[in-house]
């Protein structure tokens, strides 16, 4: 997006009475072992500007980062391509527009309008009703960048509708995700249909998913239990495929909390000592929620004190068994002040997902204000 | 004389005829107005004195059965919000960043909220205990009426038992001491300021004592209006959003 329109939030929000902005300065260091150890890392600042008036709320949020030590990488770095045509991409320097939207509640619902987070589904790492994002599977519970849409939700004692329009492919299409959800006992149900596109692998067509998917999240003797299910039909390609993801969490009474899930899809690549370059470039793209079939998260993680949290993950691939373990500690120095300290130790086979890297370390730092 | 005398020996029969229940009975009736709209500041102090402090609008409907937390400060959590229905067992936890809301299971109810020595377990509505607790009358002391709750068997609680003091004038209660599954005292809960806000004695300033961790948690109200009702889709997703 032009930076001229970095003026708009700028222009419009003066016009309302109360302006309310937060926001935080971030500041993440990685050292990575990959064929040969590298750092870089990067500042990023995000201003978040908020205008409440009577009947709803005007957002604007602007993001700034700045790279340094390594900027320039082979994506034959992080997927294990057999083309020896290297491909690179770089990061350089950026400041843009990452929200802005009207936020209306009225009593036909609630009416959202512009460029603004979208999340959908119950699970942690995976959601395959999410026709909007793919989270990081190392961090999935950073923030999502945005999407340009209309969205209506309408809100009763007994259920919520959720009707979310999405343009893609510059205009020409759009994508359509509803839903409706209600509760039955301890659980929470959501029923959903959706369609969307998305480029093949040339960049010059697109191929259209419609699908319909269903989301359960509740408990069962204290445990908490979630899943969700789609059904998908490619109509360009002409094949359907499934994705679901289960999953459970526990809290003890010490604080220790244990969290597993499980996820499927049946459009990811299968294992033949190695993926098709065709897969992994897929994958790339985000064009495939999983480069592999079947994965397996474990997490945990134990607040020590008011200050200090450690956590650690387990992410197995399935299919070609390679994994990757993490350990976090978390600090919380001051009220606004966290950092966060990661140490990743991957392990696979020769040509697995996981397998292609060694070793890496990641520091970050926030500062809200 | 004779008959002060014999109206203070009266008024101490009776009193001491009082049973556990209708004790608890005037204790929920005095603790559990309908409907509540609060602004609560929030401190924590940790065991090396360094204090931490959050500010939260609290609203809470049908004596405490739904009750909904946001967030104002400081900007860190700023808008972070709790659903809590059915006397806590429904929880849900909204993140403004991502607009995501997450239901939340049960076994949640026994942490901390937001890293203060309250948990969500404690927010729960009054009305419950007749429900959930065994109620036994403990020795008075001078100015106090003393009950002992210990969870029903089907009841998942994260205390073993609860000792709660009751003012004899207007049986709100000034104390209270949880004791965790291992008999050990965990945390004690000071209600401080009692002043009548609308004809309702109110606690102006709750403390819990965390006896285990060496920490403690003030909430001070800073303004409390029961002179409020909220519409029948008030506590849900939408006002955690709003």
């Amino acid at each position: 997006m032009s930076k001229r329109f970095l003026l708009i939030p700028f222009l419009i929000f003066p016009l309302f009475s109360q302006l309310d902005y937060s926001g935080y300065f971030e500041s993440e260091l990685d050292v990575v072992d990959l064929k040969t150890s590298y750092y870089y890392g990067y500042n990023k600042l995000r201003i978040d500007l908020e205008n409440s008036f009577e009947i709803g709320s005007l957002y604007g949020s602007i993001i700034g980062f700045q790279y340094w030590g390594k900027s320039n990488f082979l994506i034959s770095d992080f997927i294990d391509l057999e083309i020896q045509d290297e491909q690179s991409f770089s990061f350089g320097d950026t400041l843009y527009l990452d929200n802005l939207f009207l936020d209306l509640f009225t009593e036909f619902g609630e009416f959202i309008i512009g460029r603004q987070p979208l999340s959908v589904g119950v699970g942690y790492v995976w959601n395959p009703m999410d026709i909007f994002n793919q989270k990081d599977i190392l961090d999935p519970s950073y923030e999502l960048g945005a999407s340009d849409a209309f969205r209506w939700m309408f809100n009763t004692s007994l259920i919520t509708t959720d009707l979310i329009l999405s343009p893609s492919d510059h205009g020409h299409r759009l994508d359509i995700y509803s839903s409706i959800k209600g509760t039955l006992g301890r659980f929470d149900i959501t029923g959903s249909a959706f369609q969307y596109s998305v480029q093949d692998i040339s960049f010059l067509e697109n191929e259209e998913i419609s699908g319909i998917g269903f989301a359960c999240t509740g408990e069962v003797f204290g445990v908490g239990l979630w899943t969700e299910y789609t059904q998908n039909d490619n109509k360009s390609l002409h094949y359907s495929f499934n994705e679901w993801v289960a999953g459970l969490d526990y809290t003890t009474t010490n604080s220790m909390y244990f969290l597993i899930e499980r996820y499927h899809n049946d459009d990811g690549a299968s294992w033949e000592n190695g993926y098709s370059d065709e897969s992994l470039i897929l994958y790339m793209q985000g064009q495939v929620r999983s480069l592999s079939r079947n994965y397996l998260m474990v997490h945990t993680s134990y607040p020590f004190n008011h200050w200090a949290t450690c956590s650690s993950s387990y992410l197995k691939n399935l299919e070609d068994d390679s994994k990757i373990l993490s350990i976090q500690v978390g600090l919380s120095i001051l009220e606004n002040l966290d950092i966060l300290s990661t140490f990743y130790l991957f392990d696979g086979v020769t040509h697995s997902e996981f397998g292609i890297q060694e070793s890496a370390l990641s520091i970050r730092m926030n500062i809200y204000f | 004389m004779k008959n002060a005398i014999g109206l203070i020996l009266l008024s101490a029969l009776v009193a001491n005829d009082i049973s556990a229940e209708a004790l608890l009975d005037s204790m929920t009736a005095v603790i559990s107005p309908e409907n509540v709209k609060s602004t609560v500041l929030q401190v924590i102090q940790t065991s090396s004195g360094k204090e931490r402090t959050f500010e939260y609008e609290s609203f809470s409907s049908e004596k405490g059965k739904n009750v909904l937390l946001k967030y104002t400060k400081p900007k860190k959590v700023k808008d972070n919000a709790f659903l809590m229905k059915n006397n806590a067992d429904d929880l849900w936890v909204y993140f403004p960043r991502t607009r995501r809301i997450r239901k939340l299971a049960s076994h949640y109810k026994n942490q901390k909220v937001q890293g203060s020595d309250f948990s969500y377990e404690d927010f729960s509505g009054g009305e419950t205990w007749k429900e959930d607790f065994n109620i036994k009358r403990l020795q008075d002391n001078n100015d106090n009426y003393v009950l002992e709750f210990t969870p029903k068997p089907d009841v998942n609680s994260s205390y073993k038992s609860m000792t709660a003091y009751l003012q004899k004038s207007d049986y709100y209660p000034v104390k209270i001491d949880y004791f965790d599954k291992t008999g050990s005292h965990l945390k004690t809960l000071l209600l401080k300021d009692i002043i009548s806000v609308e004809n309702i004695p109110t606690s102006m300033v709750m403390e819990m004592v965390n006896h285990i961790e060496g920490t403690r948690t003030r909430m001070e109200t800073i303004a409390i209006t029961y002179d409020i009702s909220f519409p029948d889709d008030f506590f849900t997703e939408r006002n955690m959003r709003k």
